[in-house]
């Protein structure tokens, strides 16, 4: 439905977008998850219209929405700080885009309601914008974003400036909401737990470029690259520094990885304790050991690699300086 | 309570008896007459019309100069919040240069920028008669209006646009606004408290106009004039003290508005990166270089003329002479004095005004800082209404209060310092309060923990750290007392006037001598307070202290 080609900015000979090409299908919520000056937002911009690009296309059904002024595109933008005119009371925020699409009174009036039921905020209508909390800002902001059905509603870092208690909850809803009225979603983020939470596909953009898109769990399970497996929290990646018969020389180890892999991901979540005389074992010694509540986490050291693994709160963990054997049991090929 | 606390009455008494009392006096005198209470002088505004056209004139003109200022002054405010073009920032500074220039130079700056567009006329077109005749008319009246007033207008709108949130106007333009719809219903009402703040602050300066209509005005007076005639020329001090009271309530009221409004606007602001760009397409450079040369003749043409007149006035070529002469009477007239007396006078009134507005102002802005007691609160309007009362009205307010025991100053030298201290005193407690308020508790504090004594606390750390604001208030009251024109024309003594006392008895006499000592005059007051300007610019950080 929404179709990125090869778009590129550069800003003061700086370039903040080298060449993203991307794909939203109908429907689908996609997140743009990256470190801060990743050229996320500027990404988001161009698609808005706010931008220009200074190659590469955007198109929307197959059409290039390129020469579309900001006013004519039809899409919805939520910005990080709501950007709720603090001159207008709810109401009047809501349906400033009904107003501006030339919308009849009695459907103005009908559609607000609708809205503003749709975010639980029937009661708001006349409040002045100044008096609302944090969320209830998020509320109006997401319903005068909504209230003109746009054909894509796109989403600035929305809970970037609410607390993580209230951000945790508003996530799901805003999922649900979403889902419930059927839109093509795009929402930009650096909290992963955020994309996790509401994104079908999840794009990780990394200095201008789009590193890997797919869906939560295969990202978190299969990161593609250093920079994803690095961003997603991922420990235990070791650089390649050489190859014997097809197999990659790290510090950790040799394993068998296809050819182009520059580290492998020893992924924490599959390394287990077993007996030293398994085949493929790694021995090693623990070095430090962390009680984190719902978990131990520990870290060993086999040969000059440190490893980490987490055991479950109720096992009995070896102590610092045991000797234990690791078995890998998902080594990820990363590329660069 | 420490002794040095004490010092703090100082102040206080200082507004009661220079301010205060004079203020009661002029009440006094409007309501009673040789000790016998009547309103004669009220009821001399209501019955002849004078009155009540020149309050009616006061008010329109006021109302159309900031009406004007407005309108001449938003695109350049727009074009300065979001455009970054080369040279702005000294444009910037530059276009803030008119707001410090006594008026008299003002005037003279403007009729010799209409000898010399005239004189241009007359020889391209081969006219004999000079082609335009502003003098005495309210175009020009207003066009010194929008002079003096347009760095306000730029820099309380043009501020407030680039603090202004950037994403408010993109979200209306992804909800679909645009064109007109964009100014009328997004940039305009989120520009409301900047624009009530600046029309108002400049409707008070315009309202109480004095030195551009007494010089300028020809047939025309506002109130400030119409007092100045009365306390002066007819001797009626009722009537003028009646007329000083309707001015000082319309200030006051005014006053109150304003102070809201600023809070309304410290709340409204919101702290964002700056949103200027470069201008992008030709018609955007068009538009910013447009407005550039539109800044550059209304500001700037008037000074450079009277420049290239001081140099040239008398018809033959480039001259000194006026200059060389300052110190001769040319009238050879008794009650004249020879200009450069004057500059002697002003510097010694202006260093005496320094001293006295920095030891008080100072006082001031720490008894306005302490949090010691809820009485402050209370007090620090107090501090701020001699700059709601025009210079005339303070002139005149020490004529009739000080002219008899126990405080009889009738022929003292001290009150022109006095006058001056009053009016600069604000803008000293402006400069140095929020250098003391950003001041961290904790380093004074820390002094006295290592040992060191209140006085010593006070000068190796508090002293060099409110420094660079104390200097910006200095230059401030020295710049004021130099231009000060309403009240110093009020209570000088014939034979110890200042400089602009002395520009405007040359402007009232006949002949080339004096209109060019005029001139001469105008360019050095104007050189001193360019100087005092660049200073002050240089040394104020960006965002502390204001007007």
């Amino acid at each position: 439905m929404l179709t990125l080609q090869n778009v590129r900015r550069t800003f003061d000979s700086q370039p903040v977008l080298r060449g993203v090409d991307l794909s939203i299908a109908r429907g689908q919520i996609a997140c743009l998850l990256g470190p801060s000056g990743c050229g996320k937002t500027t990404l988001l911009r161009i698609i808005a219209g706010l931008e220009g690009a200074d190659s590469g296309d955007v198109l929307l059904d197959g059409d290039s929405v390129m020469r579309v002024p900001v006013h004519a595109r039809d899409f919805g933008l939520m910005f990080q700080d709501f950007a709720l005119f603090p001159h207008l009371n709810v109401a009047d925020n809501v349906a400033f885009g009904l107003r501006m699409h030339g919308l009849p009174r009695a459907q103005q009036a009908a559609r607000l309601h609708e809205v503003l039921a749709l975010v639980g905020l029937s009661d708001f209508e006349a409040r002045d914008v100044s008096s609302l909390s944090g969320g209830e800002r998020q509320r109006v902001a997401l319903a005068r974003s909504l209230a003109p059905n746009p054909r894509l509603l796109m989403l600035d870092e929305p809970l970037g400036s609410l607390d993580a208690a209230l951000r945790e909850r508003l996530v799901v809803e805003l999922r649900a909401i979403i889902k419930h009225v059927g839109l093509t979603a795009l929402y930009v983020t650096h909290d992963q737990r955020e994309a996790f939470a509401i994104a079908d596909v999840i794009a990780v953009m990394n200095a201008g470029r789009i590193e890997q898109v797919a869906s939560a769990e295969d990202l978190y399970r299969r990161p593609a690259t250093t920079f994803v497996a690095r961003f997603l929290g991922l420990r235990n990646i070791f650089p390649v520094i050489g190859w014997r018969d097809g197999a990659a020389i790290t510090s950790a180890g040799v394993f068998p990885a296809p050819q182009e892999t520059q580290a492998l991901l020893l992924h924490p979540d599959d390394l287990r304790l077993t007996a030293p005389e398994t085949p493929g074992a790694l021995p090693a010694t623990i070095v430090e050991r962390v009680f984190l509540g719902d978990s131990y986490r520990c870290l060993a050291l086999h040969n000059e690699a440190l490893l980490m693994f987490k055991l479950p709160a109720h096992s009995a963990p070896p102590a610092v300086g045991a000797a234990v054997a690791l078995l890998p049991t998902r080594i990820v090929p990363l590329a660069s | 309570m420490p002794f040095y606390r004490l010092l703090w009455l100082l102040p206080l008494a200082f507004l009661a008896v220079f301010f205060l009392y004079p203020l009661l006096t002029i009440l006094d005198v409007s309501l009673r007459q040789d000790g016998v209470w009547q309103l004669q002088g009220f009821a001399a505004l209501f019955t002849q019309p004078h009155f009540r056209e020149t309050l009616w004139f006061t008010l329109w003109q006021a109302a159309l100069s900031t009406f004007l200022t407005l309108l001449l002054a938003l695109p350049g405010a727009y074009l300065f919040a979001r455009y970054d073009f080369p040279g702005k920032r000294l444009l910037a500074a530059l276009a803030v240069l008119p707001f410090v220039l006594p008026t008299v130079v003002t005037a003279v700056a403007f009729l010799s920028l209409l000898s010399v567009l005239n004189n241009a006329l007359m020889s391209l077109l081969g006219l004999s008669q000079p082609p335009l005749r502003l003098e005495g008319t309210l175009a020009l009246i207003l066009l010194v209006h929008v002079f003096y007033n347009y760095a306000v207008a730029l820099r309380i709108i043009g501020g407030f646009w680039a603090n202004q949130n950037a994403r408010l106007e993109e979200a209306a333009r992804v909800l679909g606004c645009r064109g007109w719809r964009l100014w009328w219903e997004i940039r305009l009402p989120l520009l409301r408290p900047a624009l009530w703040a600046a029309a108002l602050l400049i409707f008070v300066f315009t309202f109480t106009s004095f030195g551009v209509v007494l010089i300028l005005g020809g047939r025309y007076s506002t109130l400030e004039v119409e007092i100045y005639r009365q306390a002066v020329v007819f001797f009626d001090l009722p009537v003028a003290a009646a007329l000083a009271l309707v001015q000082i309530a319309v200030m006051l009221a005014l006053m109150l508005i304003y102070t809201r409004l600023q809070r309304r606007m410290a709340l409204d602001m919101q702290s964002v990166r700056s949103v200027a760009r470069r201008p992008a397409h030709a018609r955007q450079w068009l538009l910013v270089g447009g407005n550039i040369a539109l800044m550059t003749a209304l500001l700037f043409a008037p000074l450079l003329a009277l420049l290239l007149r001081a140099f040239t006035v008398g018809g033959e070529g480039f001259t000194l002479y006026y200059f060389l002469t300052l110190g001769e009477n040319l009238r050879r007239s008794p009650l004249f004095v020879p200009p450069a007396v004057a500059i002697g006078n002003s510097l010694f009134f202006a260093i005496i005004t320094t001293l006295l507005a920095l030891l008080l102002g100072t006082l001031t802005a720490y008894l306005l800082a302490s949090k010691a007691s809820r009485l402050l609160r209370w007090l620090d309007p107090l501090f701020m209404l001699p700059l709601a009362t025009s210079a005339v009205t303070l002139g005149f307010g020490f004529i009739v209060a000080l002219d008899e025991p126990p405080l009889n100053l009738r022929t003292s030298i001290a009150l022109i310092p006095l006058a001056h201290t009053l009016v600069a005193l604000p803008f000293v407690v402006r400069s140095v309060l929020p250098a003391l308020r950003a001041l961290p508790p904790s380093l004074p504090e820390a002094a006295q923990v290592l040992g060191a004594p209140p006085f010593r606390v006070w000068r190796l750390i508090e002293l060099p750290l409110i420094s660079r604001a104390l200097l910006v208030g200095a230059t401030f009251a020295f710049t004021v007392s130099m231009g000060e024109f309403g009240a110093a024309l009020l209570i000088t003594r014939p034979e110890m006037p200042t400089i602009p006392v002395v520009i405007f008895r040359l402007l009232g006499q006949p002949g080339t001598a004096n209109y060019g000592q005029a001139l001469a005059l105008s360019v050095l007051l104007m050189l001193v307070c360019a100087v005092s300007f660049i200073l002050i610019e240089r040394l104020r950080d960006a965002g502390t202290g204001a007007f």
